[in-house]
């Protein structure tokens, strides 16, 4: 059964800016306890969540929603298990499908097929598996012969409907998605709308980071406001709304 | 937390080992001579210098350029893995930032596609040794456990420079550097037992070591002791450093990168 729980979860961490990444300025600054070199020792700390707790079950759909920079990519990724928590605990079932850039893994020299092959991999479809998944991909992407020619030949549209065909083809459990991946409806055929909500509400759980109300009316039945890394308000779609726009 | 990473890298093998064909197969993109253009210029450094050499060091070249051809690919598959190591999470920052990936399976495919890479020098050994009529023997085999040491060596030489590089981006030309030098007073090009010597600049050089467990069977010589037990001794010394590495820094990697 698909299933998040997470309590009382921290996560800081180091940012590095040139001189951190200097072993040279490192090493002088240790040695001169920091008398010259004063900027390149102490690291500044970001604390991107603070005191995160909540259970997902199957069946919700989540939007986070929050002002730029308040941890909602954050909490994706630590959902996702790309970043690890620096404290408190979180429990993942389920298979996850993290949809954060859908360009991860595009490389212009090489030619469309390709391209789905290594999409593919990164979602974790081993290549000797991928011809069940590789003909109807295919057929979405309505590339025809261009999917012999390398990628960087592709209108952005195209690429589109090549990252959108690899990245809707596997039935997650948990689907963990950024806004702009369901947003730009203009630029959307209907055709890839259609695929996305097939896509979406096969998913057991769904989380999405989104500014767009019309998104979250749309797709979500619960959210969470975060606001530098507290949860402020969680719960139903039209409540948390209605607390964000006060706040905001 | 260390060793799941490690459990899953290895679970993950298919995905290294095909990304890292990938990457060679890349390599070959837009050249005509395909995957020999790595063969070629190798074979023609060796055949440039390889004659060059045998007259400044005044050897016989029978003798001199299998000894260098093989020197000169072993170091170079060594080196190479060491340099592309350094930027091993650097370069792979965007997937580590959008998909779970186990740390070591970054580190694995490097690795892996050195080998590949290394590979490719076969038909040149092929051509030297119809050339020069190297008998093979049954000796001859000890090559196989020797590349197996050599590429365990590998595995936590590129583990240490893959953390330490992306936390500390001026390693890596410090890296090249060393590496550079190492060239030079590492028997590579030259040979300590042809040339006067002395043997202890050698045994306490971990890469004439490597170089050596390949090129010694090759050739159909005997691998001192010495060398042997330096190649073996940094098995453990450089897992331990790389093992306490990589506990202390597994979960900061993404955000250094």
């Amino acid at each position: 059964m698909a299933e998040i729980l997470i309590e009382d979860l921290h996560l800081s961490f180091p940012v590095l800016h040139t001189g951190h990444r200097s072993l040279k300025k490192t090493i002088v600054s240790t040695a001169t306890g920091g008398a010259i070199q004063r900027d390149a020792r102490a690291l500044p700390i970001v604390h991107a969540l603070q005191g995160i707790s909540m259970h997902i079950h199957p069946g919700d759909r989540i939007a986070l929603i929050g002002p730029n920079g308040s941890g909602k990519s954050t909490l994706l990724r630590v959902m996702a298990g790309i970043y690890e928590p620096t404290a408190g605990y979180i429990r993942t079932d389920g298979e996850i499908v993290p949809l954060l850039d859908l360009n991860l893994g595009l490389n212009g020299d090489m030619t469309g097929r390709e391209n789905i092959l290594t999409r593919g991999m990164y979602l974790g479809i081993p290549p000797k598996d991928f011809e069940r998944f590789a003909p109807e991909i295919e057929e979405f992407t309505e590339l025809g012969p261009y999917l012999d020619l390398p990628v960087r030949t592709y209108s952005s549209g195209m690429q589109m409907r090549l990252s959108l065909g690899v990245a809707t083809t596997l039935e997650p459990d948990i689907l963990l998605m950024d806004e702009w991946v369901l947003a730009g409806d203009a630029k959307f055929l209907s055709k890839a709308r259609e695929r996305m909500s097939r896509f979406v509400e096969k998913a057991s759980i769904l989380v999405v980071a989104s500014h767009s109300e019309e998104i979250i009316k749309t797709w979500c039945n619960k959210a969470v406001y975060l606001k530098a890394g507290v949860i402020q308000a969680i719960g139903s779609v039209d409540d948390v709304m209605r607390e964000y726009k006060k706040a905001a | 937390m260390a060793i799941d990473d490690l459990k899953r890298a290895l679970s993950l093998t298919w995905f290294w080992v095909s990304l890292g064909w990938q990457d060679i197969v890349q390599r070959y993109r837009g050249s005509m001579l395909g995957p020999f253009w790595l063969t070629i210029t190798t074979g023609v450094f060796i055949a440039g210098l390889g004659p060059l050499y045998a007259r400044l060091f005044s050897l016989d070249m029978a003798h001199y350029l299998p000894y260098m051809a093989l020197g000169v690919t072993t170091w170079g598959f060594i080196t190479g893995t060491i340099n592309d190591s350094c930027n091993a999470f650097v370069s792979a920052s965007h997937v580590m930032k959008q998909m779970k990936v186990p740390r070591l399976a970054i580190v694995f495919q490097v690795i892996w596609r050195s080998i590949i890479a290394f590979i490719h020098n076969l038909p040149i050994y092929v051509i030297i040794f119809l050339w020069f009529q190297i008998p093979l023997t049954w000796e001859t085999l000890l090559v196989i456990p020797g590349f197996v040491i050599v590429c365990l060596n590998l595995v936590w030489m590129g583990v240490v420079v893959a953390i330490l590089c992306a936390r500390f981006r001026d390693i890596a030309p410090i890296i090249g550097s060393i590496l550079q030098i190492g060239f030079f007073i590492t028997p590579v090009m030259w040979s300590y037992k042809l040339q006067n010597v002395s043997p202890w600049i050698v045994n306490i050089n971990p890469f004439a070591a490597l170089i050596e467990l390949i090129r010694a069977p090759l050739l159909g010589e005997v691998i001192s002791a010495p060398l042997v037990l330096l190649a073996l001794g940094c098995l453990p010394v450089g897992f331990a450093v790389a093992a306490a590495l990589f506990v202390r820094a597994r979960r900061q990697i993404v955000y250094w990168v």
